[in-house]
């Protein structure tokens, strides 16, 4: 006979969290890198000016997709571990939450240092570029607040 | 057995090849042996801020990777039953 083991959501979470980094990092790659072409990876230290610029953005663009995939596979098998485990109680609020607070987070980390400290690129070079990244990084802090109270709602409902 | 035949329709069949042609690489409008992209891979493999470039691509990555790692930590049991 096993004994009752206490609820753990973390590997739901931790799950849900690598899932919401690769969806919004694709999300970025996507949207803004590929579709609308506001930016590319290293865009504000080699300008994209000419095919051949061009293509060695495209190249870091790359690496930020395979990453972006690894971290979306990890994210998979993360989950596939959590559903197999008895204590991980499986709830849609939860996970939602972790998926948004992944987003959001990658969004201000990614804004803060790729945008704000080294300038790597900017979310729309040009007038208002600021605006832009800032509006970046508050766009991710409300994914990471709306993710976080999820979270925690599921937390005290098991506690409770 | 009959997933096996439906694979062998002539249909699929010529889905199969369509997907392969469009595939080629003697078709393909990327041209990995044109100038601008033997240009392209000169210029990043003889950059000097080659490894910089590299570690700041993957910076993001590693510092959600440490986030993740705290996050499957969280409400972990102690073995007094406390949940944290």
């Amino acid at each position: 006979m096993t004994a009752l083991r206490r609820p753990h959501l973390g590997p739901l979470v931790s799950a849900g969290f690598l899932l919401g980094v690769g969806l919004g990092g694709f999300v970025d790659g996507i949207v803004l890198h590929q579709i609308l072409q506001w930016h590319n990876m290293l865009s504000s230290w080699i300008a994209p000016v000419d095919l051949v610029s061009m293509k060695v953005n495209m190249v870091w663009d790359g690496l930020f997709h395979a990453f972006t995939w690894i971290v979306t596979a990890v994210g998979i098998a993360t989950l596939w571990r959590a559903a197999r485990r008895e204590d991980v109680p499986w709830s849609a609020r939860a996970f939602a939450g972790a998926l948004s607070l992944g987003w959001g987070a990658f969004n201000f980390i990614e804004g803060v240092i790729d945008h704000q400290l080294l300038g790597l690129h900017h979310v729309h070079p040009g007038e208002n570029q600021l605006a832009w990244d800032i509006g970046f990084l508050v766009f991710g802090l409300a994914l990471v607040a709306a993710g976080w109270a999820l979270i925690q709602r599921e937390r005290s409902a098991l506690t409770r | 057995m009959g997933r096996l035949r439906a694979t062998l329709e002539p249909r699929s069949l010529a889905l199969l090849i369509a997907t392969l042609l469009a595939c080629a690489p003697r078709i393909a409008a990327a041209c990995p042996s044109c100038e601008p992209a033997i240009e392209a891979r000169a210029a990043i493999r003889s950059d000097p801020d080659l490894l910089l470039q590299a570690s700041v691509t993957v910076l993001p990555f590693l510092l959600v990777a440490i986030v993740a790692i705290l996050l499957h930590r969280m409400g972990r049991p102690r073995p007094d039953g406390d949940i944290r």
